[in-house]
Formats: C-alpha cells, sequence, structure tokens
C-alpha cells in the first residue's frame, strides 16, 4: 500500500481557539519526516466562507491526491470539508478529519501535551488517508408513495397531510370504519367537544375532498406481508369482504331495518346489530358490512334475500364478494394502528350490574350509542351515583405498571358529562395518583377536584351493598356512593400491535407499544428507516397527541421521501466480499437494519446498500473479516493505530 | 541419485507427534514424496542427528515442515538452525503457526506450569517432590536439560517463516496437495501465504444447515444430543466453525463434534480469541433488554455463556501465543 500520495494538511486554528494549546508550527516540525511527506497550511477559520473560497484555489494549485483536515468534529464539518475537495477536483472521501478542538484544545491543559497530542492523532491521520478509497455516494430513484397503518386521528391525519403535499397514500383500516376510538367518543376533553364533529370535516375531506383521489382507502383490511426497505417498500395487504358495493350502495340502511339476524355489537359494547348494518350512526365510509357468521344466507342457513328485497339499489348487496389481497408499493410507512383500552373487568367489580369500563361508559354516553346517549342503569333509570375509579389496573408493580395518562383526563370529562345529564348526580373519583397538566385541563378542575379519594392499591377496593345502596370503600378509609362504576382500565397496545411489529421487525417497548426510534427527540419514527410512528401505537396518548404526531409523521415522510430528489446513497457502507463469506449467517440477525440480505443459491450474504446505515455492526461481528465498512476498513484502522503509535 | 532429489526435513519442536501422523496418514502416497524429495530429517523417523544438519551448507534444504510451538532454549535452537539450512520453512500445524496447545501455558508463569505437571496433577506419585532442573549431578556426570523460554512462541516469533500450514494436524489431503505442488515445479504462492486450507470459513464445507435461530444459551456437550443436519451453534454448541478457516472439510462438526478452531482465525488482523468471542455472543439470543435491570441483564448473560466453562481455553485454544493478551501478565496464580 503505498504511502507517499501528496497530502495536503489544512490546521486550523478556530480562531484562535485551537492555537490556545497546540502549537502548530512545533507540529509541523514534529510531523516534518512522515513518509507522506505532508503539505502544511494554517487557516484562521477552515470552516468559513471566505476561507473556504481561499483554499479552494489553493488545492486546485498543489493538487494533493489526500487532505487531512485537523480541526473540530467531523459531526461538525464533515459535509463541509468533503464538499470542499468536491470543489478542488478531489474525491471528498480523500478527506480525513483530526478532531483537535474537542479531543485536544478543549481537554488537554498543558501546551506541550496537548501539541504532542496533535502531532500523534496527524500522524495516524495521515497513516490511515493512504489507504483511502475514492468513493461515489449513489443515487437512486425512490417511490414517494406512504402506506398508512390505522384511520384513526392519526393515520388519518398523516394521510391528509401527505395527500395534501400531492402523494399518493393507502390508507389500510382493520375496522368497517374509519375514525378510530374518538369517533365513537361523544365529546372530549378539555373544551367539551364533539368527537365525531371535530374528525368529520377530516373523515369528509379523506372521503369526497379534493384531494380524496390521493388516498385509497382500504378498510376491513390487514397488512400481512412487508418486503424491501427505505423507499421502495412492497405490502401485502388483506381486506376482507363487506359483501356490499361501494360504488353503489349509497348507505340508507334499509337492510339492516329489514335484516331478521341479529348479532352482538361489539363496538357498543352492549346492544345488538342486525347481520348486515354500521355499528353506530354516522360511522363512515357511510356503508353496512355483512357478518358472514351472522348472515343467514352466507352462513348457508337459508336462502334469506330479506335486505336484497329492499335494497333500492339493485346490486348494492354482494354476497359473492371475497376476500381480496392487495399488492401496495410505497416509499414509506407509517404505522398509526393505536392503542385500547384493557376491557376485561377485575375483582371486586367483576360480574357485577351497572359496571362499565372507560369505553363503554364513552358508548353510554354517545347519542349514537346503545342508549341514545341517555345515563341510564340496567333497571333503566338514571343512577343517583357515580364512582370512577382511575388508575384502575395501572401503576401496579405486578400488572400494568405504568399510567397511561389520560384517564384523569377522561374522568374529569365524565364528571362534567353526568351531571348535565343526571342533575344531581353524586360524582366521586378515586385514584391512586392524579395529574391532568396543561393550560387548558384546568378548566375541568372545578369538577369534583377537592372530593376525590385516594387509594394505595386496587386490592384495597371493596364494594359492599348497604341499606343506602352500593358503595365503593377503601380499606380503613373513605366509602363513596356508587350506584354506577367505571374503571378507567390501562391502555394497552392494540391486539393486532405484537403481529404488526413482528411482520415490520420493529421491537416494541417494555409496555408492548411500538418502539421509539428516541424516546424523546425520535418519537414518531422507529428505528428503521423508512417507517414512522403515528398516536397511541406509540404509547398511550390522546387525540391532540394523535393529530400532532400524525402531522410529525407525515412531515418526516416528506422530508425523507422528496419527488424527483433522488436517494443519495451513502457510500460508506458495508459490503461482504464474497469470496471470503462462508455463510454463517451471524450478520443476518444483527443487522437493525435489515439491509442484509441471504443469496440461498450461492449461500452468501449481501448488504443492500440503500438500507445500510454504516453502523459496523456486521463489521465487527463478521468472524472471517469478509465484511467492510467502506471508509472504515481494518486495514485504515490498522493504518490509523500504527501512525498514532509511530 | 538421492543428492538431485531437493531436501525435505521435518522438525518437530514442543508438540504431540500428531503431525507426523497426518504426514504418515498420506499411506502409499508417502511413495510420491520419496519419488520427488530427498527426505533426509525427521527426528521421529529416521536417524539424521543435528550435527548433520549443522554441516549442511546453508538453505541445502528446500522444504522444511517445522512443527510444534517454541518452549524451549532447543526448540529456539533448532529453529534458528533449520531457518539457516533451508529454502523454504512452513510453519507445519497449529502449534508452529500460532502457538497451539503449548502456548495455554502462556496463561501461567514456569513455575507454576513445573508444580502443576510435576506436583499437583492428579495421579502423579512424586512423593519425594522432584522436579526437573536444568542441570543435575549423576554418578557418571553432569546431566542438563533446555532451559524454558519465557513465553511459549509461534516460529514465526522467532525467525521468519515462508508459510504457515495449519491444522491440528494438517489434514493429510491437504498435505499430499502442497507436497505435490511443491513437486511440480509451479509457481509458488506469495510468501505469508497460507497453505493447505480455504479462504472461507468451516461453515462453507460444514454439510449442517442453518435454520436462522439464536439459541437461549452455550450448552456443554454433555447436555444435549445435537440434532442431525442442524447447525451446532444455533443448537447452542459452542462451534467454532464460523470464525475458524477451513480447509479440513468440516470434519469435525460433520460427526456432531463442535469446532474447536485448529485452522485458526481468518481474519489475522484481528485478535482472534476476541473473534470467536464475538461469534458466539452473536449466536446467542439476548432476549429483551428493555425492562431490564443491569443486574438480571448481567445475570442472563452469565447464564448463556456458563456453557464455556473455560473461555481462554475455548477461545485461544490453539492462538494463545498471537493474542495480544498473552504479555499482559508473566505470573498470574489462581
Amino acid at each position: 500500500m503505498s504511502v507517499s500520495a501528496k497530502t495536503a494538511v489544512i490546521l486550523c486554528t478556530c480562531s484562535g481557539f485551537i492555537n490556545e494549546r497546540i502549537d502548530w508550527e512545533k507540529v509541523q516540525a514534529l510531523l516534518a519526516g512522515h513518509p507522506a511527506k505532508p503539505l502544511f497550511k494554517i487557516d484562521s477559520l477552515a470552516c468559513g466562507v471566505d476561507n473556504l473560497e481561499q483554499l479552494v484555489p489553493w488545492l486546485r494549485s498543489e493538487k494533493p491526491q489526500r487532505v487531512v483536515v485537523a480541526a473540530c468534529s467531523p459531526r461538525e464539518h464533515e459535509g463541509t470539508f468533503r464538499k470542499l475537495l468536491a470543489d478542488a477536483g478531489i474525491n471528498p472521501y480523500f478527506l480525513q478529519m483530526v478532531n483537535v478542538r474537542e479531543q485536544i484544545s478543549w481537554v488537554t491543559a498543558a501546551p506541550q501535551a496537548a501539541t504532542a497530542k496533535a502531532a500523534r492523532l496527524l500522524a495516524g491521520a495521515l497513516s490511515r488517508v493512504q489507504r483511502h478509497q475514492p468513493l461515489e455516494a449513489r443515487s437512486v430513484p425512490v417511490r414517494t408513495e406512504v402506506a398508512v397503518i390505522g384511520a384513526g386521528p392519526a393515520g388519518m391525519q398523516a394521510a391528509l397531510t401527505l395527500a395534501k403535499a400531492g402523494r399518493k397514500v393507502t390508507l389500510i383500516e382493520r375496522e368497517p370504519f374509519i375514525g378510530g376510538l374518538p369517533v365513537r367518543f361523544e365529546e372530549l376533553f378539555p373544551n367539551m367537544e364533539c368527537g365525531p364533529c371535530l374528525l368529520e370535516p377530516v373523515m369528509g375531506e379523506l372521503l369526497h375532498g379534493p384531494e380524496s383521489g390521493q388516498v385509497q382507502l382500504l378498510t376491513l383490511a390487514e397488512v400481512t406481508g412487508v418486503k424491501g426497505g427505505f423507499g421502495n417498500w412492497s405490502l401485502t395487504v388483506r381486506q376482507r369482504a363487506r359483501y356490499i358495493d361501494a360504488e353503489l350502495c349509497i348507505g340508507c340502511m334499509i337492510c339492516a331495518e329489514v335484516c331478521p339476524q341479529r348479532r352482538p355489537n361489539g363496538w357498543n359494547a352492549s346492544g345488538e346489530m342486525a347481520a348486515v348494518d354500521v355499528p353506530f350512526a354516522g360511522a363512515l365510509p357511510n356503508l353496512p358490512h355483512i357478518d358472514a357468521d351472522v348472515c343467514l344466507r352466507l352462513n348457508g342457513s337459508e336462502e334469506c334475500a330479506a335486505c336484497q328485497a329492499e335494497c333500492p339499489v339493485e346490486g348494492s348487496l354482494r354476497f359473492d364478494q371475497e376476500e381480496r389481497e392487495y399488492g401496495i408499493d410505497a416509499g414509506a410507512i407509517i404505522v398509526a394502528s393505536g392503542a385500547v383500552e384493557l376491557q376485561e373487568i377485575p375483582a371486586p367489580f367483576a360480574g357485577l350490574a351497572d359496571v362499565h369500563t372507560a369505553y363503554s361508559f364513552e358508548r353510554l354516553l354517545a347519542m349514537n350509542g346503545p342508549s341514545g346517549g341517555e345515563l341510564l342503569g340496567e333497571n333503566g333509570s338514571a343512577p343517583k351515583s357515580l364512582a370512577i375509579v382511575q388508575c384502575a389496573g395501572s401503576l401496579d408493580p405486578d400488572g400494568i405498571s405504568y399510567c397511561s395518562g389520560t384517564c384523569c383526563r377522561t374522568a374529569l370529562k365524565y364528571a362534567h358529562l353526568v351531571l348535565g345529564k343526571a342533575p344531581g348526580i353524586a360524582v366521586s373519583r378515586l385514584f391512586r395518583e392524579q395529574s391532568a397538566p396543561g393550560v387548558d385541563a384546568g378548566r375541568q378542575f372545578h369538577h369534583g377536584q377537592e372530593g376525590g379519594v385516594r387509594y394505595r392499591s386496587f386490592a384495597e377496593l371493596a364494594v359492599e351493598n348497604g341499606p343506602g345502596g352500593r358503595t365503593i370503600s377503601v380499606a380503613g378509609g373513605a366509602s363513596v356512593a356508587a350506584e354506577m362504576i367505571v374503571l378507567c382500565r390501562p391502555i394497552v397496545p392494540g391486539d393486532g400491535t405484537a403481529a404488526l411489529a413482528r411482520l415490520l421487525e420493529l421491537d416494541r417497548d417494555q409496555g408492548g407499544f411500538i418502539a421509539q426510534s428516541h424516546p424523546l427527540s425520535g418519537s414518531c419514527a422507529s428505528p428503521l428507516k423508512g417507517v414512522y410512528l403515528a398516536g397511541a401505537c406509540r404509547g398511550p396518548g390522546d387525540i391532540r397527541e394523535a393529530f400532532a404526531t400524525g402531522t410529525a409523521a407525515a412531515g418526516l415522510a416528506l422530508s425523507e421521501l422528496v419527488e424527483g430528489r433522488d436517494l443519495i446513497v451513502d457510500p460508506q457502507v458495508a459490503s461482504v466480499e464474497p469470496s471470503l463469506c462462508a455463510g454463517c449467517k451471524s450478520c443476518l440477525q444483527l443487522c437493525p437494519y435489515k439491509a442484509i440480505s441471504w443469496d440461498g443459491a450461492e449461500k452468501r450474504a449481501a448488504v443492500a446498500d440503500l438500507l445500510c446505515r454504516g453502523c459496523g455492526t456486521c463489521v465487527a461481528a463478521c468472524p472471517a473479516g469478509a465484511i467492510t465498512g467502506r471508509g472504515f476498513s481494518r486495514d485504515m484502522l490498522r493504518a490509523e493505530l500504527e501512525g498514532v503509535l509511530s | 541419485m538421492t543428492a538431485q532429489k531437493p531436501k525435505l526435513a521435518m522438525y518437530w519442536a514442543a508438540s504431540c507427534g500428531g503431525c507426523e501422523i497426518a504426514l504418515a496418514n498420506i499411506h502409499e502416497a508417502i511413495l510420491e514424496v520419496d519419488a520427488h524429495f530427498d527426505f533426509m530429517f525427521c527426528p521421529c523417523l529416521l536417524d539424521t542427528k543435528k550435527k548433520d544438519i549443522e554441516a549442511l551448507p546453508d538453505g541445502a534444504i528446500f522444504l522444511t515442515l517445522f512443527n510444534g510451538a517454541l518452549r524451549t532454549e532447543e526448540n529456539l535452537e533448532m529453529a534458528r538452525l533449520l531457518r539457516r539450512k533451508s529454502q523454504l520453512l512452513v510453519a507445519f500445524g497449529s502449534c508452529a503457526a500460532t502457538g497451539g496447545i503449548p502456548s495455554l501455558a502462556n496463561q501461567h508463569g514456569i513455575e507454576h506450569v513445573l508444580e502443576t505437571a510435576f506436583l499437583n496433577a492428579p495421579g502423579l506419585d512424586n512423593p519425594e517432590r522432584l522436579i526437573p532442573g536444568e542441570s543435575c549431578t549423576v554418578p557418571d556426570g553432569e546431566l542438563s536439560l533446555p532451559p524454558f523460554l519465557q513465553r511459549v512462541l509461534a516460529l514465526h516469533d522467532a525467525v521468519a517463516a515462508d508459510y504457515s500450514m495449519p491444522g491440528c494436524p494438517p489434514e493429510p489431503e491437504q498435505i499430499l496437495a502442497v507436497v505435490r505442488h511443491v513437486a511440480s515445479g509451479a509457481p509458488l504462492p506469495p510468501t505469508g501465504s497460507l497453505l493447505g486450507c480455504s479462504a472461507r470459513a468451516v461453515c462453507d464445507e460444514c454439510p449442517r444447515e442453518k435454520r436462522n435461530r439464536l439459541a437461549p444459551r452455550l450448552l456443554r456437550p454433555f447436555e444435549a444430543v445435537p440434532a442431525d443436519d442442524w447447525c451446532l451453534l444455533e443448537q447452542g454448541f459452542a462451534c467454532l466453525g464460523t470464525s475458524t478457516r477451513g480447509g479440513c472439510q468440516a470434519l469435525c462438526p460433520a460427526t456432531a463434534m463442535p469446532c474447536t478452531g485448529c485452522y485458526g482465525p481468518l481474519d489475522r488482523d484481528s485478535d482472534p480469541g476476541a473473534t470467536a468471542l464475538s461469534t458466539l455472543a452473536a449466536a446467542l439470543d439476548p432476549g429483551s433488554a428493555p425492562g431490564q435491570d443491569e443486574g438480571s441483564l448481567h445475570a442472563g448473560l452469565r447464564a448463556a455463556l456458563a456453557g464455556v466453562p473455560d473461555p481462554l481455553g475455548t477461545f485461544y485454544r490453539y492462538t494463545l501465543a498471537e493474542t495480544v493478551l498473552a504479555d499482559r501478565a508473566t505470573e498470574v496464580e489462581p
């Protein structure tokens, strides 16, 4: 390996900060005998625009083959100096930076030691840079379409934001309708806005707005396969049959009125619905769907045609419809699959009358819910007292250890709403901890804030039936009237989350939610490039967070996949030398970015440079030394070490 | 007639004799060796003496296969002598190439080694607690033994070796191929090359299939009967095939014996044992880290690695002379 390439060395003083400690003249003297015969130039502030302008002609006239810049962290200015090399007609990867500011002048106090250290690090860089290879960044076209999984507020907001930017979006929803959970909520904390009314314009825009042509909505659909990577995903989506022709049906729901069959309405958490029906009034798209197990025609019991006979548009009912499979190509995927409240009722409340979860209570309060919005107990009359048990299963070291962060708000909202529906009702809130931060949340603090009852563990709660009616008592403490009970259960990942995470090869966090690339600075991105996260799939959250993160995830997709801007593939990626690869597959399971593929015929691993982020994990792990990190090869690192130690 | 043929020598330093047996295992092809070479020095088989070698002009031996590590001054003296007398000096077998089993003694000082061998090893009967010394007076006069070197060395640590031929021992087919190549007069590979082995790992030759599974923990060989056809490492056995140079036709893993790494490391730039260790670590299922405290993570890792009770002897079984760890301590007592 040649060590005689002409090498220019730019010694930056950083406006005097660096040469306060390092004597650049002395460093030059110490390195005078280096076999690379370095050509030095001291610069007062090499990153300055004027200085860069002067460095270009200097490099052009000196024509060095390699350049070393001793200045600040490469994180700060490697891009700047790579561009300098490119401007001077030198391959930008023939650059090696030495971070003499952070690693020497800021930390090494004695000038003599700092100068000696600078000379050693420069000697390392001089040896290393001789082994640099000319690398070329590659550009590839990217797909700019986006697949959004989940059509709750977060997914809808993401889809709409993307559609407004002209992007084609496929919005994939498992339910027969869109809007997620809040579309089923009568009013929303803290301003008591109507949930469906808030979402109606968003849903309307998605379905019928000027950008609706950009959005392909697939309801009753689930992702069953994912291939590819950033800029080029390929999804398989399976759509269950609705048995309704979406183009013909006008949504009059006469079919539901005449259908002889009934099924439990899980979306209302109580009551029934017809075999062909919508779960609640106002569900969009305005189309019924048929439960094939319940429909007499579809389950083969009899040739029932009640709905068909009454349907005003011939052909709307399609008993011949079958499951469909779609192949969706997209540059990015936004996961917005949401979360749910745990619905199981624990002891000592299990089996009791008039015990609700927050979700079933939400539906009870809703005008399009099972009671038409009336607050009614199972005996058909309004309760005289309501006990809201918050933290019901949360903050439990043996169960759900976290606080969902939403039920204080929900409970305050219920306290407000029930007073309107049943004036004079006694409302109590029981909680282990409470917190409802935010400027506008304070408006709801007048509702029973002082009457809260603290309990320490769920086991302390007992339900008693006394002469004055049903009560909940806290062991050794207060007792509150509880004719009707609402348990605010923990918010947990939806039941499809685990499968979806497996499919996308995403990790999940401690609570089972989809892991974020960083909980603070990357909460809307997954660690997998080209997969973004929105809404409560990231962890419990409310509608405000759903909208915000939906916008954020769309923004990330827009900023990374720009129409007409090809994807620049960093050449400093890992590459496999096939003649050395023995096919041990050690690397395959380690790559955090799923960038390594397997050639089954040749029994060799290969790195997709489009997906590789150059982290070096496989380079270090390859037992055969068959994987090289371009720009960080073993011989470069060895040369650098030998240079430093020389 | 004999004088016309190029001279071939084979020497054993600190070795077990297995390399000579491997040569003998080429069976009737030994006649080919005789046809092409004047096989003139091999203390195991022939009666040539050291003084005969000393009497030769420098470079008189065409090819010397030097096996065994350098444990004693005598080993070192013979290495220097044979270097001088040979045109081509090959570090033959793991001990000469990378220190081999004898270099495991580098974990300890000489005193510890002698005490273990002569006083503490199970089954010894040494009531007078005698340890051989460098010299000893007997009625007939003074007897001497060559002193130990401070450390066991690989051949190239002491003299320039032209080639290395790894294996414990090198496979007979590979020995024959090398002998035939040299005999044919075909161009020799660049100095420093490895002979008689593959550029790829043992896995390349191993018939067992990978099923893309991570093992929950490492197993000791007695803990389970390995499933046929399935990668031993994925089953949890500490097979070093992934980080070991092939050329042996995966003899051990093919017969359900985890590879112990005798053909040496693939990546000559990195520390051999560290590479083997990191490969094994990469084959284990780390479990889900989020939510685990550091203590339980460590306990989990310790349990997973409990299947390797002797890490140094496992990961550096043939290479301890080559590791950067080697010079850290001259005396490490348990």
